[in-house]
Order: C-alpha cells, then structure tokens, then sequence
C-alpha cells in the first residue's frame, strides 16, 4: 500500500531513483563502511549521506503529505549517520525531526515500529562530547557503559525516549497488534516486502532492545530493583525470539541468579541457574561458526560451565547461611522452638507456594520448559530446618565444588582454586550447625583444616597478602572452634582425661598459632606492629587479639608458674585492646563487646593471679 | 591517619610547545599550578582545584621527576617490595618524554632522559652497592620482560612471532604471562637495549593489525632475585618493577571506536553484551553477600592485580598539556588521576565469630 501509493504519486522514475539510492545509501552504511581505511573512517558513511540527502530532494519534488513516513525514514538514517560519524548534536536534530514527523501517528502499522527505533536512537545520542568522567576502562572494567552517558542530564533524556519507546510498543499491541512495517520497507517494491513472520521478528527484536537498554539506564540510575527486572526481562525475551548467544545467555543468567541471592530471593536464583544450565548444554551441541574448534574454545567453554558451578556453590550456601541465621539462638546454637515453629508454619505455606511460583517471571518457553523444571527438582529452594535438610543441600554444594575445582586447578588458578575451596569450607561450617553430635561436628571442622592448611603453608603473601590472611584467619577461627567443641565435650565428662586435655591444648596452640600469623602479616617490614591499624583489618586484628587472650586463660596446665605465665600473657592482649581503644576512641564501635570482656578481665585478672601467686608461695 | 598503601598520584604538566600556546586566545592556558600539590582548572562557571601528591610545573626537571616518583619505589624494590609506574595522559601530554625522553635521540645517555632510563641506572646502581657490601655472599639476577596487551590479548614484544598469550597463576610466583619470554639483565644499558627493541615491536604489530598503537598498553617487567647465603641456609628473595604505558586517554576521533554510542544502537543484531555488564553491576551492590561474578577482571587489571591495590608500591604518573584546547582531555585526565587515589588495597578478612565471645 505505501510503495504503491507513492508510486502512484510520484512519477515511476523518480520513484525507482529514491529507492535506488535509498539502497545504495544503505549498503555503503551498513556494509561497505566495515571495509574503510583506518586514515579515511567515514568514508563510506560520507557517500551515504551525499546519497539520502538527494533521496531527499527527490521527496520534497513530491511534496504530499502521504510521503511523511518516508521522509522519517530518511530523517532516521540520516540522524543515525551523523551520530555515526561523531557529529552528535547535527544526529540529534535529525532523530528530533524523524520523531515529530511520526508524532501524530506514530502508533499506526506503517510508523510504530520506526518510531521506537528512532527513539532508541535519540536515548543513545545527545552531546556528551566524551567529557570522560568515568574512570579509565582499563581500570574498572565493568563501566565502560559510564561513557555512554557521562553527563546526568543525557541519562534522563535517554530515560524519556526509552519509555515512550516502551509504552508505544504496549500500547501498539494492545490496540493493533499485527506485525508492522520494517522501517526498510517504506523503500521497497511492493512485490520485496517482508512476510509478517519476518516483520514480527524484527519489531520483537527492536522491542528487546528498547529493554536491553532501559535495564542500563535503570542501572546508572541506581534503581536497581528496576534494571534487574529489565535484565530479566531482555533474557526472557531472547529466549522467546531466540536472538541469543547460549553461552553469554547461560552466563548471564547464572549472574541474575546472584543478584537473587543478595535479595534472598532462593526461588528465583534457583530458576535462573536451572535454566543457566539448561541453556549452557546447548552451546556443546551447536558447532560453532567455523566449525573446527580450536582448543582455546574448548578452554573457554569448560571455564564458563565452572563459572556456573560457582555460582550454583553460592546458591547452596547462601541458602544455608540464611537458614542458620534464621533458627540460631543467641549464643549462635540450634533454637530447637524456633525450629518446631519453623517447619509448622513451613506445613501452611506450601500450598500457597505452589501457586506463587507461577505468577512469577520466568524463563518457561515450551521447549526448555521439562529441563528447566527437572533442573530444579534436584535441590530445594526453601530454607532447610533440620540436619537432614542442610545435608541435601550441602552435598548438592559439595558437587559443584568438585565440578568447579575441575577447571580451577591451583596450577594456572590460584586465586580461583582457594576461592572454591573456601566455599567448600564455609558449606562444612555451616553444616556443622545443624549437626548435633559434637564429636562428629568436630570432625567437619577437622575436614577444613585439612582442606584450608596446606594452601595456607604454600601460598606466597608477596603476591597473595588478602587470600593468606583470610586462609590464616579461617584457620586460627576453626581450631578456636574445635578447642571449644572439645571443652564442651570435657564438661560432660566426671573428669577431664590426660588424652582429651591434651587436645584441648594442642588445639588452642594451634589457634593462637594462626592468630599470630595473621596480626604478623599485618607489620611492616621491619617487622613492627602498626601503631594505628587500618580500618579494613581493624576488626580481625581486634578479634585475633581478644582470642588469643582467651585461648591462654584456656590452657590447661597443673604447672602453677606455667599457669601464671599464661594469665601474664592473657592480660598482656586484653590490655592492648583496652589501650588501644583508649587511644583510638574510634575504633570502639566495632569491638564493643569485646572491649567490654577485656576491660572486665583487665579488673579481675591481676586479682586472680595475686591470689594464685599467694597460693603459689604461702609461706612468703 | 595511616599512610597505607594507596596509589600515589603525581601530575606533571608540559610547557606547550613554541606557537601553540598564544594563538588559542589570550590566556592560553586552561591551567594553572598552585602549590606543589595543588591544580587549578579554569573550568566554567567555576574553576576546579585538584589536589594530588605532587604536581609537577613546567619548569620541573626530568632528575626532579624521577626523584620525587620513581626513586622512592626502585628502592623498595630492592626491600623485597613489587612497585609500579603508571603512564598516563592523552597522546602529546608529554607521556613518552617524561619516561623515555626526547624522542630522537639516544635516550640512555641524554640528559633529558626519562624515568625509565634512570629507574635502570638506579636500580643497577643499588645492586652493585648491594654486592660490594655484602662480597660474594650475595647474588643478583636481574630478568624482564615486555608484554603489549591489546584488545584483551597478550603479545610479547620481546618476540615478535608469538601471539595470544596466557595469564596464569603460581602459588609462589604470582600472576604471570605464560610463555612469555625472559631475557636475564646485566646492566641498565643492556635493560634500555631491551626496551626500546621491544617498543619498535609494538610499533610494528600495530601497524601490522591495522590499529592505533595507543589502544593498548605495554608492561615492562623487571624481576629482580637476589640470593644470599648464610652458611647454609640460602635466603632467596624475589620482586618486581613494573613500568606501564596506558593507552592513551584521549578520544579516537578518527577511528571507529567513538562512533560507540550510536553503533550500540544502530546495529540492531548486534549480541546484547552490555546486559552482562548491567547485571554485574547490579550483584556488585550486593551488602557483603556471598556471590559469584562470572566475568573476569580485564587482563591488565589481572596483570597487575597487585599493584592496584595489593601489597605494592604503586605511582601513576599523569600527564596533562596546558594549552586551552586540551581541556577535555586535560580534565578527564584529572579526573582519571583524582579516582586512582582512592584505589587501596581492601583486606576483608573473612570474620563472623560476633556474638561468639562466650
């Protein structure tokens, strides 16, 4: 009908000669610029632009009011070809004079789908003549979007194109909802036109755009909860249209999933990495492009499938360390009424559940749908109460650590390798909460020690200083649990054994041990202990020092001069915390329990030792 | 408070050069230098100050430069440190002459030569005063390399056929470029030979590519080992000197690369990689939960993950041309330098023993 009526009005051969040129301008712009020099850029781009400006002339001849949409369209590429070629304000005024044009109808067959592509179009130009305010590329990798939009005021007119766009869309499917014309249409031959199937491709994929990009500016924005509902979205929808990329999809997915987990969100976190997965085991089937892999793709693609895992091991966890959160009491034990009231109230919402899932958004297109659903099944989304439970969950976690651990080995991946490996640690701990026999809890500990111990011994801290202090102080923390497991196993006893003492002993060594080794890691190196402690390590290196006093009141010992030693020793680090905090008045705030303890022991322990020096010598 | 190991800031301005100054407008400059560390940049409305380590005026002298930047970090690199000199600025900021030295001429022995070239004479100085006071009980091996990292790729540019190397990670030794080769190191001449080999290499597979040498960065690293015997026990302690060029920081305004903006959404097939960076974005938000980011660092940022926040001592070098018509350039470098301060090593240590003082 459009390129009929224009022949009609215009002479046939002007007609064939804008749509030649038309073409023409096309190609250069779309095709043949990728083959410019680098000395001469634009230099196709500029022969497109000489070829739509007389497309133009040829238009105006015609002067109908039926030729509007055309000369959108030309006003469209013609914003789009200034932008290309850096002249941004020059590209705006087009894409500002395309939308106008469109304006009165623009929810028609024949313009919407133009209209929301020029409105992408205009929420990505603007004059940001790259002041650059974001910070070097090859600093913050991840901000590279910071230079699209520097300036705050381009972000909120993005803003506005991007959800007139979206609203036009809505509105357009509500009211019509027919596939309309391609923009590349108003220049074609009525016997070239593109099938409804193919114009409906095309109008969905402009539409996920619009998305891609609202979950940006949303994102530089701060309205987070808004950007990953768009992130979400675009992921759905390129499962719908099948524009996507299996792996990046996969990954992205199993990141989304990540964001679920900070907001707690275990259903939906599951669902992404189900579907994560899923999509994942696609990649392997399709032969890629050239078909003969190199051994740098299948490198790539088995580090992707490990990226997943990891992210299905912070699923497991998280899971876990919530539930613990949710049914400890306050010494950080098992609240066995919370946990009664827990699973009650679990019985009642279950069937609710069922019918809240479905109205959730979610990546279900029939021919993934059974996958995705057998995917989840093999692990739970909801907080487990009892051992039981965490058990299921923990060896889920458990698998993808081995899973991952494939990939990451320590040789090539030190940094990755640990990490994992203090994920599989910190799901033994977590365990170990919901275990309820001490001797077997205690063994769990033992299976981090094991573990976390000869990474620990290996790792050089001149290039690894934050791994080895947090593998130092990992370890320092489980032996200081395992001492007090073993003490709370002693008090059961009439009497504590020669064996079991020993133990006790040798662990709280062993603590004090790795203590030390992490606040040693903290001198200069002419080995001095930092006179202020920088914030990031104030608090560990608070801690270590609290502990380590009360790993010396805990030796055991029936030397009576030994046992006075040890309380000299304990006093000493009480003290340091006292003085410290004295000095630096800021630093109370984030040991104030502990500066309480310690200011109680620095009263009562010179009182004790004076009475266990009097009972030492009573005859002096 | 705590001096810490925060990246030290220096700004060095140029003179313009003759002709260029004077015919852009009274002033001319877009710039002025207040104190030693103050900057003043006649923005409008307002003018800005800037306030860094050091700023370096016109009239600076490369000895001064290297004093006050680079001396201080060779000599913790003989204390067992690793240290880092980032070049930064846009493309006739001055970069090149501040760490090489003027451009056509024999570098090593001029007397306007550049940070490099002293770092290496310094370097080598203190080994050989190192050897004497300790006689032979004490060894040095003094080994480099020199990489190029374009487009997320490695090249070694102390061998011309090979491309596409690896990054890994050895529990000893850290991150390094796998295969990449090593050349061992007598002197600073011979050090300065090397580099500037290696630097006709960049020329040479940028052209070959097609590309502007100034999209990418090259790392030049100095490993020394020194090794010292005490009767029996042998005490062997190993660090690194890191000299870095940035690609410059200025806008590619002949190539494709600007054209960014509106290719993003012109190309309407183009893969949707930017959702990737959305989505990290928003995890990274994330109040100290436990997650998983799938997507790595960039491969400088991974190269020299230490030296941006590690146990190092690291030193950003950022170059900036007075002249009035650079103030875009001049002022995003500033910026650049201002957001570098604040990069610090963070050492969470995982801690949650709270409320479990019993």
């Amino acid at each position: 009908m459009a390129a009929g009526g224009g022949a009609g009005k215009m002479a046939a051969e002007a007609w064939a000669a804008a749509r030649d040129k038309f073409r023409a301008a096309r190609a250069l712009s779309r095709v043949e610029s990728r083959k410019d020099p680098a000395t001469e850029p634009f230099r196709s781009k500029y022969a497109a632009r000489a070829l739509l400006e007389e497309v133009k002339q040829l238009l105006s001849g015609a002067a109908e009011g039926g030729e509007a949409v055309r000369r959108a369209v030309l006003e469209y590429e013609l914003g789009v070809n200034h932008a290309d070629t850096e002249e941004l304000s020059a590209g705006e005024e087009h894409l500002l004079r395309c939308t106008r044009l469109l304006q009165p109808q623009r929810l028609s067959r024949r313009c919407v789908a133009l209209y929301i592509q020029a409105q992408v179009a205009r929420s990505g130009s603007g004059d940001g003549s790259g002041s650059g305010n974001g910070p070097h590329p090859a600093l913050c990798p991840q901000n590279n979007l910071g230079i699209l939009w520097s300036e705050r005021d381009e972000i909120h007119a993005a803003r506005e194109h991007l959800e007139a766009a979206e609203s036009a869309y809505q509105q357009y499917m509500k009211e019509d909802g027919n596939p309309p014309l391609d923009p590349s249409e108003h220049f074609m031959d009525e016997e070239e036109k593109l099938t409804d199937q193919e114009r409906s491709k095309r109008f969905e994929k402009a539409y996920t755009h619009t998305l891609y990009y609202l979950a940006q500016v949303y994102q530089h924005l701060e309205m987070i909860e808004k950007a990953a509902q768009y992130c979400h979205t675009t992921l759905k929808r390129q499962l719908e249209f099948s524009g996507y990329y299996p792996v990046e999809w996969a990954l992205n997915a199993a990141t989304l999933s990540q964001y679920y987990l900070s907001k707690q969100c275990f259903m939906e976190a599951r669902h992404c990495l189900a579907a994560a997965n899923v999509i994942f085991s696609q990649a392997g089937q399709v032969p890629s492009a050239e078909d003969n892999e190199t051994e740098q793709d299948q490198q790539d693609l088995r580090q992707r499938k490990a990226e997943i895992a990891r992210c299905w091991i912070k699923y497991c966890l998280n899971l876990l360390q919530s539930a613990r959160k949710l049914l400890e009491d306050n010494i950080g034990e098992l609240d066995l009424d919370r946990q009664l009231e827990l699973k009650a109230q679990r019985k009642k919402e279950e069937d609710e559940k069922e019918n809240g899932r479905k109205k959730a958004v979610l990546f279900v297109t029939s021919d993934i749908c059974d996958s995705v659903l057998a995917m989840e099944e093999k692990v739970s989304c909801v907080y487990p109460l009892d051992f039981q439970e965490a058990r299921e969950i923990f060896l889920v976690g458990q698998n993808y650590v081995q899973e991952a651990k494939e990939f990451f080995q320590v040789d090539g991946y030190v940094t990755d390798h640990i990490e994992i490996v203090q994920d599989h640690s910190a799901l033994f701990k977590v365990l170990a909460f919901f275990e309820e026999d001490y001797e077997r809890r205690c063994k769990m500990h033992k299976r981090r020690v094991d573990m976390l111990e000869p990474l620990c011994a290996d790792l050089n801290p001149q290039y690894y200083l934050l791994i080895s202090r947090q593998l130092q102080f990992e370890l320092a923390d489980t032996y200081y649990e395992m001492m007090d497991l073993k003490v709370a196993i002693g008090n059961r006893l009439e009497e504590l054994d020669p064996h079991t003492i020993k133990k006790i002993n040798s662990l709280a060594q062993l603590a004090i041990k790795y203590y030390e080794l992490f606040l040693d890691s903290l001198r200069n190196p002419d080995k001095v202990f930092p006179e202020e402690l920088e914030e990031d390590v104030l608090r560990p290196a608070m801690v270590a020092k609290f502990h380590i006093a009360r790993l010396y009141g805990k030796l055991i010992t029936s030397d009576g001069k030994k046992q006075l030693e040890n309380m000299q020793t304990s006093l000493e680090y009480y003290t340091f915390l006292v003085d410290y905090c004295e000095k630096y008045p800021d630093a109370v705030r984030a040991v104030e329990t502990e500066l309480e303890l310690s200011k109680e022991m620095v009263g009562l322990l010179p009182a004790r030792m004076e009475r266990l020096r009097a009972k030492l010598s009573p005859f002096i | 408070s705590v001096e810490g190991d925060a990246i030290k800031v220096y700004v060095r301005v140029r003179p313009p050069s003759e002709g260029t100054a004077l015919p852009d407008g009274d002033q001319g400059l877009c710039l002025s230098v207040l104190s030693t560390n103050t900057i003043r940049l006649h923005s409008k409305p307002e003018p800005k100050i800037f306030t860094f380590d050091y700023v370096a005026n016109m009239e600076t002298t490369q000895e001064s430069v290297f004093s006050s930047v680079a001396k201080n970090i060779v000599e913790s690199c003989m204390n067992g440190y690793n240290g880092t000199i980032f070049a930064y600025g846009q493309t006739g900021s001055g970069k090149t002459f501040t760490m090489m030295g003027p451009s056509d001429s024999d570098n090593f022995t001029h007397s306007l030569r550049g940070v490099i070239p002293r770092s290496f004479e310094y370097l080598f100085f203190l080994i050989e005063r190192e050897k004497e006071k300790a006689g032979s009980g004490k060894s040095f091996l003094c080994k480099c390399s020199f990489i190029e990292i374009y487009n997320e790729q490695i090249f070694d540019l102390l061998d011309s056929a090979s491309a596409g190397l690896f990054l890994r990670e050895h529990i000893k030794k850290g991150v390094f470029v796998d295969g990449a080769v090593e050349q061992v190191l007598s002197s600073a001449a011979e050090a300065y030979q090397v580099l500037t080999m290696g630097w006709r290499n960049r020329r040479v597979a940028s052209t070959s590519m097609n590309r502007e040498s100034s999209r990418s960065h090259a790392v030049f690293t100095i490993t020394v080992e020194s090794m010292e015997k005490n009767n029996e026990i042998v005490n062997i302690r190993s660090s690194l000197l890191n000299l870095v060029d940035l690609a410059g920081s200025e806008r590619q305004k002949d190539t494709h690369t600007e054209g960014l903006r509106l290719k993003e959404a012109g190309n309407i097939n183009r893969s949707l990689s930017c959702l990737g960076q959305v989505i990290t974005a928003l995890v990274d938000v994330g109040n100290g939960k436990q997650r998983h980011i799938c997507y790595r660092d960039s491969k400088l940022t991974f190269l020299l993950r230490d030296s941006l926040g590690g146990n190092a001592k690291t030193c950003i070098i950022a170059n900036v041309h007075p002249g009035s018509r650079c103030f875009g350039e001049t002022l995003s470098t500033l910026n650049f330098a201002q957001r570098a301060k604040l990069i610090k090593n963070k050492a969470v240590v995982n801690e949650d023993t709270q409320g479990n003082v019993s």
